[in-house]
């Protein structure tokens, strides 16, 4: 595949004239039906009349990422303080930023539940225990795939006395017995890929 | 370029990332290969299933020197529309359209 770059030259056609001489350049580009407008987007555009003329193959990720984000949801979970600090241990002990992390980290054992009714049952067991379950002085927001979302929404209503917000909370402590309390090598091993990864 | 050379230049435009997209004005979602939502490779298999009787050419609206080729295989039960030109013989290719028919 060619990568093109910034001042490339092709050739497109444009409305009226037929054949022109193209240069690629960096432009938000709108996006049709959903109105999103997609910032640093390369394209070909006539130099004459700025009009975007082509997008090559190589934009499709960018345009593909923005519709995505746009499908996502955005929760937000009222937790105990403390739970905080957990998560910014959990971030500590990989050296990674908690504001990056933390939500990853969250994710992570969301998405996982979704698979493994074992560990949907037990963050749901956790996100009631005394720590889950203090004074809930902050407030989290996680921004997750609707995917992932509704999967999340399914198991919290196929259990008794349980909700979003406590497969969040019970996420967290999941993480403090794994990582601080060193209970789980293998989710060890896996959040330390994410922790590179954020 | 007829039916053959046409399929034989588009699925090898797919396959090498050498393609771009035509916007009218906004980029159309209905181009699902823009968009990102069909893949270069299930667009080449979708031209290559395709049956003569199911190709269709017009010349391009802004230059009638340009062959606008129109692909509109069945798949799945559903029918497809492709459609896209070469400015350049050798040049990459362009998409207008891929899509389910509405």
């Amino acid at each position: 595949m060619q990568i093109l770059r910034e001042g490339d030259r092709g050739v497109a056609l444009a409305p009226d004239r037929g054949r022109v001489e193209i240069v690629y350049r960096y432009r938000p580009v709108d996006l049709e039906e959903t109105g999103v407008t997609v910032e640093d987007v390369l394209v070909g555009v006539d130099p004459e009349t700025d009009e975007i003329l082509t997008v090559p193959a190589q934009s499709t990720p960018k345009l593909k990422a923005a519709r995505e984000t746009r499908k996502d949801v955005v929760m937000s979970v009222r937790v105990p303080r403390e739970l905080a600090d957990v998560l910014a241990l959990v971030a500590d002990r990989y050296r990674a930023g908690a504001e990056q992390f933390a939500p990853a980290v969250i994710r992570y054992y969301l998405a996982a539940a979704a698979s493994d009714a074992r560990l949907a049952r037990r963050l749901g067991r956790l996100g009631k225990s005394p720590l889950a379950t203090g004074r809930c002085g902050t407030s989290l927001r996680l921004r997750v795939r609707r995917e992932l979302h509704e999967a999340i929404d399914r198991l919290a209503s196929s259990a008794e006395g349980v909700n979003m917000s406590v497969l969040v909370r019970g996420a967290i402590v999941a993480a403090k017995e794994d990582v601080l309390d060193g209970h789980a090598r293998r989710r060890t091993r896996e959040l330390e890929a994410v922790a590179r990864a954020v | 370029m007829g039916f053959r050379a046409a399929k034989a230049a588009l699925v090898a435009a797919l396959r090498g990332g050498n393609f771009n997209h035509e916007p009218r004005g906004a980029i159309s979602e209905k181009n699902l290969l823009a968009v990102g939502d069909v893949e270069p490779e299930d667009v080449a298999a979708l031209i290559l299933r395709t049956r003569a009787i199911d190709y269709d050419v017009s010349p391009h609206h802004w230059d009638e020197s340009v062959t606008v080729h129109t692909f509109t295989p069945m798949a799945a039960g559903e029918r497809w529309y492709i459609k896209a030109y070469f400015v350049e013989d050798d040049g990459p290719a362009t998409f207008i359209s891929v899509h389910r028919s509405e």
